[in-house]
């Protein structure tokens, strides 16, 4: 995977720059080797972004050390449920911004992402002795513990739009594959962050995170207002998408990383151009 | 949250006025037109009925103006607003033993025609007339004591300002009636009369005249309702409702009064911002809040927010004993929502529910924000029970209060400590030293993290590195973690540079600055000898 990145790196490095194009004339100067075949009316694309949304829990309970132990799942759900299940999902808002360096046959690009997320619940009061209730004869506080992730990421994205851009065919099959970045810190009753002794309630894991993905081309819906958006925002295309997220976010493995892996989906509006 | 000064052992009542100035135009010449002043003001008045008006003082064609500067009434909110100014509230009613103050900025476009002017001032109803001002109906304040001198001879605009003491007495009690005046909802109309003349000008018979209606409201608004209390980490949080109701009946704002079972009051809270209006008990001088008011046997009527209503008055004691703590927490029914706080001690003292004294505010001003309310109290020891009083307060100051609620602050346990007393133990961002040294928290570590965040972090260059190091780090950190002799190694060759690190982080510039020299001496000390051999 390092090499195949290294070599794409490469190969985009070595690329010729993109001409300027003026929109309604077609580009008969300079490279056309990273280009597809362009259309008249159509201007340059290099880049996209994505707004997507998707329902998110975090494997926190799935965490080194835990030993069977699930604070998460005892506190984000009713304790008197039986059978004990996983949280709820709620939801994770993520931008993402493509760098499409080479046209052909699809469209292979680099992207990074940002997302937030954020659950609350009420914190339990200590048991006697100042230790850990046990569920279901835990007592709620007053007091408000707040979760909040921001996911980043750093992604190889190859859209096969090939079908879509030469025979209309308005879907768009993809694949992104990459490093994540998750950051996480979770705040007490006071509204500040958590404390254990001396240490405090914040931090980060690496992982990667895969979301094979399909695209419906919103161009095909009404091509005049398409060509008007690319001629007067620059916009080439518009996607409505959903796409699996795969997160294998836990440090590596690390016995001092949370676990904040997740199988899921997100849908969400894309923009090229 | 504003910062006010400490409660004051009376309120002096400021008040912006609105004038209505009544020219006497007929009676004068041309030299005094010339020298009439034109008294513009544009205050604000609401009358007992809780409406608002807005009248402009103006007379004559010499360009003056006379305004009365609301003063602060002791609350933390600034009442002087075009819809609430005024305005006397329950407690500066019952404050009648204490004088009311009011500042007056006198104005003059041509100050050499103030220049040994008359004042005087009248309160009651239809001073105008100079009939009234005569026959007793309506009462001079005497001791003015009016300095037209800063007005100096050929400036073209200048300002004093003027003192009054004014006895709230006759503010509140026009027809002399009594020292126990203040009657729940009574409306008084009041007129506050200034009568100026210029030199030469008869002030008994040629006045320029503004006056300024006096307003007062004592109906507090409804209480709160739905009250839940539940236990926090050293803090009780509070919900309620707000009561719903028309016009003043709807609380403008709330706060918190809190007291420990025994009644006294909690040390270490900030009592500066009070928003409501206390007066002083005159036989005690201590705060005193009267929940009744002495009265004339009989019946009469509440008129407020534009509502009339009967009521039976009767002679009342101002301090009726406090009510029984009511239990007001709720179980949960909901594993997620609030639950019962446990209270610990029993309550053997709830006066200050009674008297509202500011000594017992645990809250800053708390506005609503929707049906439902909540406010958190913190800075509290677990374990120990407490009291609390919710406080429902009008824009004028009044304010009446819920039963006093006990609540008992409990240790609690959040995700993160929840997770860590669970055996997790994520913590923090850095792995190569971490990994090395075997803890986030180990000193060494802490070298390096001031490092990055005081040196490396605030350049673009230092940020950059940063995010390179967190991209590359990991697998390597993961793999040091694992080999003792990796770590071992990676500790070693740390050490130098933590010592930079340490130097550069921690060291005032003009330390660097010697280090440096010291370093370049050191450094070219064979040089430095060989010069000196030379």
């Amino acid at each position: 995977m390092k090499s195949l990145l290294a070599v794409l790196l490469l190969v985009s490095a070595t690329a010729s720059a993109e001409p300027k194009t003026t929109i309604g004339i077609t580009d008969t100067s300079g490279s056309n080797w990273a280009r597809n075949q362009k259309l008249d009316y159509e201007s340059s694309q290099w880049f996209a972004f994505e707004l997507k949304f998707g329902s998110y829990v975090p494997s926190i309970d799935s965490s080194a050390g835990l030993n069977g132990n699930t604070p998460f799942r005892d506190l984000f759900t009713n304790q008197f449920d039986m059978p004990r299940h996983k949280p709820d999902g709620r939801l994770l808002t993520q931008v993402e911004f493509d760098f499409q360096f080479l046209h052909k046959h699809g469209s292979l690009g680099i992207g990074a992402t940002l997302g937030f997320y954020n659950r609350s619940t009420h914190s339990f009061e200590y048991a006697a002795g100042m230790t850990s209730c046990q569920v279901p004869n835990c007592t709620r506080s007053g007091d408000i513990t707040n979760l909040y992730i921001m996911p980043l990421s750093l992604l190889a994205v190859y859209r096969w739009d090939w079908l879509a851009l030469k025979y209309r065919v308005p879907l768009v099959p993809y694949f992104k594959i990459g490093l994540a970045y998750y950051i996480w810190w979770i705040t007490n009753g006071s509204g500040s962050t958590s404390q254990f002794g001396q240490q405090s309630g914040y931090g980060g894991s690496f992982g990667f995170v895969m979301h094979p993905g399909l695209a419906f081309l919103l161009d095909v819906i009404d091509p005049p207002a398409a060509r008007t958006m690319d001629a007067e925002l620059g916009i080439n295309h518009t996607y409505l998408f959903i796409e699996m997220n795969y997160a294998n976010v836990n440090g590596f493995g690390a016995s001092n990383k949370m676990d904040l892996s997740d199988l899921t989906y997100n849908c969400g509006l894309a923009f090229e151009f | 949250m504003t910062s006010k000064p400490p409660p004051e052992a009376h309120n002096p009542a400021k008040l912006r006025a609105a004038f209505t100035l009544q020219q006497h135009a007929a009676r004068m010449s041309r030299s005094l037109v010339a020298a009439v002043l034109l008294l513009t003001a544009t205050a604000h008045a609401q009358t007992g009925t809780g409406t608002s008006a807005t009248t402009t003082c103006t007379a004559g064609a010499m360009t003056a103006a006379l305004g009365i500067v609301v003063p602060f009434n002791g609350k933390s909110q600034n009442v002087a607003t075009s819809s609430n100014s005024t305005i006397f509230d329950t407690a500066e009613c019952q404050c009648q033993t204490n004088d009311i103050q009011l500042q007056i900025q006198i104005t003059a476009a041509y100050p050499q025609s103030m220049a040994n002017g008359q004042l005087q001032i009248f309160v009651g109803p239809s001073c105008d007339n100079q009939l009234n001002r005569t026959n007793g109906t309506c009462q001079q304040l005497t001791g003015l004591s009016i300095d037209f001198t800063s007005f100096v001879q050929g400036t073209t605009s200048t300002s004093t300002y003027l003192n009054v003491n004014i006895p709230s007495g006759p503010l509140f009690n026009p027809n002399n009636a009594g020292s126990a005046n203040c009657m729940l909802g009574q409306i008084l109309v009041n007129n506050f009369y200034m009568l100026f003349a210029p030199p030469g000008v008869d002030i008994t018979t040629m006045p320029q005249v503004c006056s300024i209606t006096l307003g007062e409201n004592l109906q507090t608004p409804l209480p709160v309702t739905g009250v839940n209390v539940s236990a926090g980490d050293g803090a009780v949080t509070l919900s309620w409702t707000a009561p719903t109701g028309v016009g003043e009946q709807v609380p403008f704002e709330y706060q918190i009064l809190c007291a420990d079972a025994d009644g006294n009051p909690i040390p270490g809270k900030d009592t500066s911002v009070r928003a409501y209006s206390v007066c002083l008990d005159p036989a005690t001088n201590n705060i005193a809040r009267r929940t009744n008011y002495v009265t004339a046997s009989g019946t009469g009527t509440v008129t407020d927010g534009g509502t009339t209503t009967p009521v039976d008055m009767m002679a009342r004691s101002p301090f009726d004993p406090p009510p029984e703590p009511e239990d007001v927490h709720t179980l949960a029914t909901d594993d997620a929502g609030v639950t019962d706080d446990g209270g610990a001690q029993p309550i053997t003292n709830s006066d200050f529910a009674k008297t509202l004294d500011p000594a017992f505010i645990c809250s800053g001003e708390i506005k609503p924000t929707g049906l439902n309310i909540t406010s958190r109290i913190d800075g509290l020891n677990n374990h120990q029970t407490y009291q609390f009083v919710i406080l429902a307060i009008d824009q004028n100051g009044n304010a009446i209060a819920s039963t006093p609620i006990p609540a008992t602050p409990q240790p609690t346990e959040d995700l993160y400590t929840r997770y860590r007393d669970a055996g997790g133990s994520a913590s923090g961002f850095c792995f190569i030293a971490t990994a090395a040294f075997g803890s986030y928290e180990d000193r060494y570590v802490k070298v390096l993290r001031d490092f990055r965040d005081e040196v490396l972090l605030p350049s673009s260059v230092g940020r950059d590195f940063v995010d390179w190091y967190y991209t590359t780090s990991p697998p390597l950190a993961h793999f040091i973690e694992q080999h003792y002799w990796a770590r071992v190694g990676t500790q070693m060759l740390l050490w130098p540079v933590i010592g930079v690190a340490a130097l550069v982080t921690y060291t005032s510039p003009w330390q660097k600055a010697l280090l440096c020299t010291l370093l370049v001496a050191f450094l070219l000390r064979k040089r430095f000898a060989k010069a000196v051999r030379a």
